[in-house]
């Protein structure tokens, strides 16, 4: 019983954890202008994140250390500052544009300019990161994060034509009036949202810090196996309604508002409260995690104390840290530098630095010193670096794709 | 002292570099052309957010503070896009009476964009339910001048 619950927890977690607000605005963005024609690009990051997540869940359990705190060990301190600076630089844009989300998300529950509500944020998730159980601010932001499933109900209200749909799912192609480089631009925005650096570095520890062991990797693979497609689900669910309702209208996203629109037409009032605390608890929820992954990446690898259970006097290196990511973050934000932009910049830079963040997962996934019996199985292996070589295309793509679309044209 | 006047000067020119860079250009006819109908589509856009927004207060299906959010936005995206094509030297005659007819067309989005904003800032259902027409024509146009020059 205690399993199950533990299971049913920590997939409302991953629901919470794979939709943020990448996904809610490029998401609706990529809906209103290409359909469902980068479905494709969505399923393809699920494969990913349930792929390293999954590794990075294990290995933490396994050997009771995170990930970076295995990458430096095994990689060596350079190889390693490398990677922990590029994580860092955009785990901390990443927590900007999720501190906007929350802000945007206030503005369309008061009216309140967003700007108001950014230094109320920033201290919101600094008290909630300071004070709170490790459990209760997962849970509490995963449930709440559940009511973005109202999308879901949007779209079902909507009642599209399913063949259509599978077809253009199934049978892939670029708009008449999109270029080849606006698409693939478009396909590594959705694949970028998906797999963002700081999902696996907070899995990772987040193990840590609830103290699993090889006997909870059932609940861990239950997670994995059951969340992040749920999360998927949703973040489909967006990209539909967007494609139905603002795609025929011409509409193209660049304000949060526009993602809560077709849900809004469909349904009404209530709908609309309900997608408005979706984008509030996912993005605070997203924020929480990005704050702690820019905290626990800088504390693992300089080797300090670190972890929401350990007292704050005994690990002030860590909790400074965040302290000072949360104030460069909430500066970035006060700067009027546009949220969404942020995020759309954030999920296409996640792209071009994946395998930075993937690489040292698989190699200390696959190192018998470390993982004992438990290490990758063929099959993993071979998937592994499958997605590997394509989180390598991307990577390569990424920026002159940026430069001849002119940021998504 | 020179070393510090020679990097006052480097830093100069790197800025004045990157501010012309900043400035939109088009120094051909088609090039210019072709930003007219992206931002005619860009108004366009911002004219039917707000279009579905009062769709969805005619049906009782939104709230106070979203419509003002909602139309504010609109508003700006709006203006964004059309201050930024305005400032765009166009290149030859036929660009500049391009840009006349759709700066007249900018002009007329724009006001229906601030009116419908100005109601829904006030929480005024009854004007912004009264900007639809406005509205419709104003993306209407744009719609017709996006498809003639594309």
């Amino acid at each position: 019983m205690k399993k199950a619950l533990q299971i049913a927890l920590g997939v409302l977690t991953a629901i919470g954890g794979f939709v943020d607000i990448g996904e809610l605005v490029t998401g609706s963005e990529v809906g209103a202008r290409f359909r469902m024609n980068l479905a494709w690009a969505t399923v393809l990051s699920l494969v990913g994140i349930v792929l390293f997540a999954e590794m990075a869940g294990r290995v933490a359990a396994v050997s009771q250390r995170p990930v970076f705190d295995l990458v430096r060990e095994r990689l060596g301190p350079r190889l390693a500052m490398v990677n922990l600076l590029a994580s860092l630089l955009i785990t901390l844009a990443t927590v900007a544009a999720e501190i906007g989300g929350v802000a945007l998300a206030l503005e369309l529950a008061t009216s309140i300019n967003y700007l108001a509500w950014v230094p109320v944020v920033g201290l919101l998730v600094w008290v909630v990161v300071w004070r709170v159980n490790f459990e209760v601010m997962e849970n509490v932001f995963g449930l709440l994060g559940l009511a973005l499933v109202v999308t879901a109900v949007a779209v079902w209200q909507l009642g599209p034509d399913w063949s259509s749909v599978a077809h253009q799912v199934l049978h892939p192609a670029k708009p008449a009036n999109e270029s080849m480089a606006s698409y693939f631009y478009y396909a590594i925005a959705m694949f970028g949202a998906g797999l963002m650096p700081y999902e696996v570095f907070f899995f990772s520890s987040g193990a840590i810090e609830e103290k699993w062991t090889s006997s909870d990797l059932a609940v861990e693979r239950g997670n994995v196996l059951v969340g992040f497609p749920l999360g998927a689900g949703v973040t489909l669910s967006i990209m539909l309604g967007a494609s139905l309702v603002l795609g025929p209208q011409h509409i193209s996203v660049s304000s949060l508002y526009q993602s809560a629109l077709p849900t809004t037409v469909v349904l009404g009032k209530w709908a609309l409260i309900v997608v408005i605390i979706g984008f509030f608890a996912c993005t605070f929820g997203a924020a929480l995690e990005t704050t702690l992954s820019c905290g626990y990446s800088v504390a693992q690898y300089f080797g300090w104390q670190w972890g929401k259970m350990t007292k704050p006097k005994d690990d002030a290196r860590f909790h400074i840290t965040l302290m000072a990511c949360l104030l460069a973050a909430t500066g970035l934000v006060l700067t009027t530098f546009d949220p969404v932009k942020i995020t759309e910049f954030v999920v296409v830079f996640s792209a071009a630095a994946l395998p930075l963040t993937y690489l040292p997962v698989l190699i200390v996934a696959n190192d018998p010193g470390y993982m004992g019996d438990k290490r990758n199985s063929p099959f993993s292996n071979a998937v592994g670096f499958a997605f590997l070589a394509v989180l390598i295309v991307v990577s390569v793509a990424t920026i002159p794709l940026m430069i001849i679309t002119k940021v998504g044209g | 002292m020179r070393r510090v006047s020679r990097a006052a000067g480097v830093l100069a020119t790197a800025a004045v570099t990157l501010l012309v860079g900043c400035v939109p250009t088009a120094r051909t006819a088609g090039p210019y052309s072709a930003k007219a109908v992206r931002t005619a589509e860009a108004v366009h856009s911002a004219l039917a957010s707000d279009l579905l927004v009062v769709r969805s207060l005619r049906r009782h299906h939104t709230t106070a503070a979203y419509v003002s959010v909602a139309t504010s936005a609109a508003e700006d995206d709006g203006s964004a896009a059309a201050s930024t094509f305005l400032a765009i030297q166009p290149p030859d005659d036929q660009s500049e009476q391009l840009r006349d007819e759709l700066s007249d067309l900018l002009d007329a989005a724009e006001s229906a964009l601030g009116d419908t904003r100005i109601a829904g800032r006030r929480g005024d259902r009854g004007a912004v339910l009264a900007s639809v027409d406005a509205l419709t024509k104003a993306a209407a146009d744009l719609d017709h001048f996006a498809q003639a020059h594309s």
